[in-house]
């Protein structure tokens, strides 16, 4: 619950971060994040994006929420995640990373005037949803198969000492990454470490104070957020 | 400006050695001056961030990137870097020095009251006679003049103090403990363990040796097992210098510390033969300034132990104090680790953990237990391998396909079990892997920076080698699936267990200390941290540090007693 008093104690908790990080976090960075914090019915409203223009901005937001949509708990559009998006281009990204997700979100619009003459968020629910599986498809392209070979094969039931044998993980290739990956992973980050999901869809508990190590797990127990 | 007060005792250095020397000197009744090259940091109170939730962190932990390229190039890359930690590592930028051929060496530094102990792993091993020995018998580096038996009590003294969590395995070459109750393993462990001392007898899956406290211990608070210790913990709840020592020397009522003081120089008084005190450089004003006592510790860390060695010359010591050798600054160790294997925990789908323990499980070494290359596979020595188990959070999320309501209700339940080991690979002592000081460039106080000369030698690689091989054929044997080894081909430092520029030994032609850490060259002078190694074993060095210290203390205040000094 967030009451006038805990968010002024927030803004100033944020101030004490802000100058001890060198001063660099901006008042709309905090905006931002104290958006996250609360509830966001007024999520979009008055919000002036830093690195997107406004339509931009609730194409974000209206991606981010097909993304993580909200079910018996809040979506990524009621935590604010294109907030936080929107702070990470402006302040985190290169000027490179951000021309690479503007063009992808232009071209994500361009797909959906072909396939249904409307712009993405003018689309039906199930059309977005269909255009950003048709993404992630690409953007998460199935691995290849590692080929078996016999020694392979018989490796595995007998233990021998040739069982031993491991391959090295392939060093990650330096290129850069498909634009919605990146829209993916900032959509999870900000909405998982926000307080409505890390301690309303995840678990989140400050101060454990002790450790048990072996818990039994129910049909309702959720991931821990941290 | 001429100081009227002269000290029993001068510290260099308030991290886990510069502490434990102002405590020890303290109670044993000296006058005891602790000068702290960085700002001064409060226990709990200048613990900034230990509070904030993660949503409360401006850029959700990753941090301000251009900010990290260009004034934490090196530092970032320390696991324990990031946007609630920054705030006790250097600025790169403004602390240089370089290395030669650009050949990186990640020097990890924090400069401000308490130094790396607010930083560190906190895994506590005790050496033996395998380690004590080892220069002797393979005929690397010189012998070292001490034996188990000579530390023992001082680790036993020492472990009381600091509070260590683990058990006790009665193996010989890790040396038993006095511990408190060990951390658990959790269910995969556990599982893991059974198979895996099942298929390789005399090997062990152990819970690490942890400055993290199961009970309340010494006035401080048991472990709230929050995880996040590099943030500062105000429960006191793991040992630091700000949690421990320092507050135990405060209390004697002999304690002084000077912060924002660089030492620039030891100072040297050639008619009396002895280390007179310190000339400081204000980090402020820039001004030099003089602190004299009857003792000096040195306690910088390996490489500022040797800077300002090397940097104290005089007519006795055209190259450096103490340095009749020439061995100051020689023989740079690090250990040889991020590398390892990884692997999938089958089954225990429905068990998982509350909260965060702050450690993981260990296998100590099991190669050449009988002396050099006793197993017959080409190399000396050998490594232990950290370890841990955990399930897949949230973050899997972002590595696969999958969006929507599907997504959001799969990332609801914890992933797969996934077990990591990463080996602590032993490096030789070799006098070409050196620290001197560059001779033009200084730093903004003016002092020479330091250079450093590094490889690692084909003996560590092949360390690496078999260690990787044999992490992964001990996941195989302990039922993982999907095994893979994984090789970051760290740079020297990553490990932040530099150790050696200034080695005990038994000879003064070959060694720049004797076996009470004092110079051979320079009675009233002691070097207690990481420089003081003769070999570099391959268990986490700080508890060695931190018994080695004691020691030397209660030996030098004797000597000042009996008119040695």
């Amino acid at each position: 619950m967030t009451t006038p008093a805990d968010a002024i104690d927030r803004r100033e908790a944020l101030r004490r971060v802000a100058l001890l990080l060198g001063g660099t976090l901006s008042a709309p960075a905090i905006a931002g994040v104290l958006a996250g914090c609360s509830q966001g019915e007024s999520a979009t409203r008055a919000w002036k994006p830093r690195a997107f223009s406004a339509e931009q901005g609730e194409l974000v937001a209206t991606v981010a929420d097909r993304i993580l949509p909200a079910t018996d708990t809040p979506g990524a559009r009621d935590v604010g995640v294109h907030r936080f998006i929107d702070i990470m281009m402006a302040e985190y990204y290169s000027p490179d990373d951000r021309r690479r997700v503007l063009e992808g979100l232009r071209d994500l619009d361009t797909r959906a005037q072909r396939a249904h003459g409307r712009s993405f968020v003018r689309c039906t629910a199930a059309e977005q949803l269909a255009l950003l599986t048709a993404l992630d498809v690409d953007a998460f392209p199935p691995a290849p198969v590692p080929q078996a070979d016999a020694s392979e094969t018989e490796r595995g039931g007998t233990g021998s000492p040739a069982a031993t044998q491991t391959r090295s993980e392939p060093s990650p290739a330096r290129r850069e990454p498909h634009w919605f990956r990146t829209m993916k992973e900032l959509t999870l980050l900000g909405y998982y470490t926000s307080e409505p999901g890390a301690t309303k869809e995840l678990r989140y508990v400050q101060v454990p104070g002790r450790f048990d190590p072996c818990v039994p797990l129910s049909s309702d127990t959720r991931t821990w957020a941290v | 400006m001429k100081p009227d007060v002269e000290y029993d005792a001068i510290v260099v250095g308030s991290g886990i050695t510069g502490g434990w020397a102002a405590k020890e000197l303290t109670e044993k009744g000296l006058r005891t001056l602790v000068v702290e090259r960085g700002r001064h940091v409060e226990h709990g109170k200048d613990y900034v961030t230990e509070w904030l939730p993660p949503w409360e962190l401006p850029h959700r932990g990753r941090g301000d990137r251009e900010l990290y390229a260009r004034d934490y190039p090196i530092q970032s890359k320390n696991y324990a870097f990031g946007e609630t930690t920054r705030h006790f590592f250097v600025n790169d930028r403004e602390h240089p020095y370089v290395t030669a051929g650009d050949r990186e060496f990640r020097w990890i530094r924090g400069y401000h009251l308490g130094g790396r102990s607010l930083l560190w792993g906190r895994a506590c091993w005790r050496w033996s006679d395998l380690d004590f020995e080892a220069n002797l018998r393979d005929g690397h580096g010189v012998d070292w003049p001490i034996r188990y038996r000579d530390l023992a009590p001082w680790y036993d003294h020492v472990e009381r103090f600091i509070g260590v969590a683990g058990e006790n395995l009665g193996i010989a070459h890790l040396p038993d403990q006095q511990l408190l109750p060990a951390w658990e393993m959790n269910c995969a462990e556990r599982a893991l363990k059974a198979k895996l001392e099942r298929e390789f007898p005399g090997r062990h899956l152990t819970m690490t040796r942890v400055a993290n406290l199961t009970r309340d211990h010494e006035g401080r608070t048991h472990c709230q097992a929050r995880n996040q210790c590099a943030r500062g913990c105000s429960f006191g709840a793991y040992f630091s210098s700000l949690s421990s020592t320092l507050p135990a020397a405060r209390r004697t009522g002999r304690l002084t510390v000077v912060t924002d003081a660089i030492v620039e120089s030891v100072l040297y008084d050639e008619k009396r033969d002895r280390a007179a005190g310190v000339r400081v450089i204000d980090v402020k004003t820039k001004q030099a300034r003089e602190y004299h006592g009857r003792l000096v510790f040195l306690n910088a860390s390996t490489i500022g132990t040797a800077q300002i060695l090397l940097n104290s010359t005089s007519r006795r010591f055209p190259n450096g104090l103490a340095n009749s050798s020439g061995e100051v600054g020689h023989n740079l160790m690090d250990h040889l680790s991020k590398a390892g294997a990884r692997g999938a925990v089958p089954g225990h789908d429905d068990e998982y953990v509350y909260g965060r323990r702050p450690t993981g499980t260990y296998t100590p070494r099991f190669r050449n237990l009988r002396g050099p290359d006793s197993d017959k596979l080409g190399f000396l020595r050998g490594y232990g391998i950290q370890s841990g188990a955990s399930r897949e959070g949230w973050e899997r999320g972002m590595a696969r396909p999958g969006i929507g309501e599907a997504l959001k209700a799969t990332l609801r339940e914890p992933g797969a079990w996934r077990m990591t080991m990463q080996g602590y690979c032993e490096c030789l002592p070799r006098h070409e892997n050196h620290i001197g000081l560059d001779a033009e460039r200084r730093d903004e106080w003016g002092i020479p920076l330091v250079n450093i000369h590094w490889s690692w030698s084909d003996n560590e690689k092949a360390l690496r080698e078999d260690m990787k091989t044999q992490a992964a054929e001990m996941l195989e044997a302990a039922g993982c699936t999907n095994v893979r080894t994984y090789d970051d081909d760290a740079p020297m430092g990553f490990s932040v267990h530099e150790m050696g520029t200034a080695r005990m030994g038994r000879d003064p032609k070959t060694s720049v200390l004797n076996e009470w850490n004092q110079a051979h060259d320079v009675p009233n002078l002691f070097v207690t941290d990481g420089a003081c190694m003769a070999s570099n074993s391959c268990v986490n060095p700080s508890l060695t540090y931190m018994a080695l210290t004691a020691r030397a203390v209660d030996h030098a205040v004797e000597e000042l007693k009996r008119r040695n000094l």
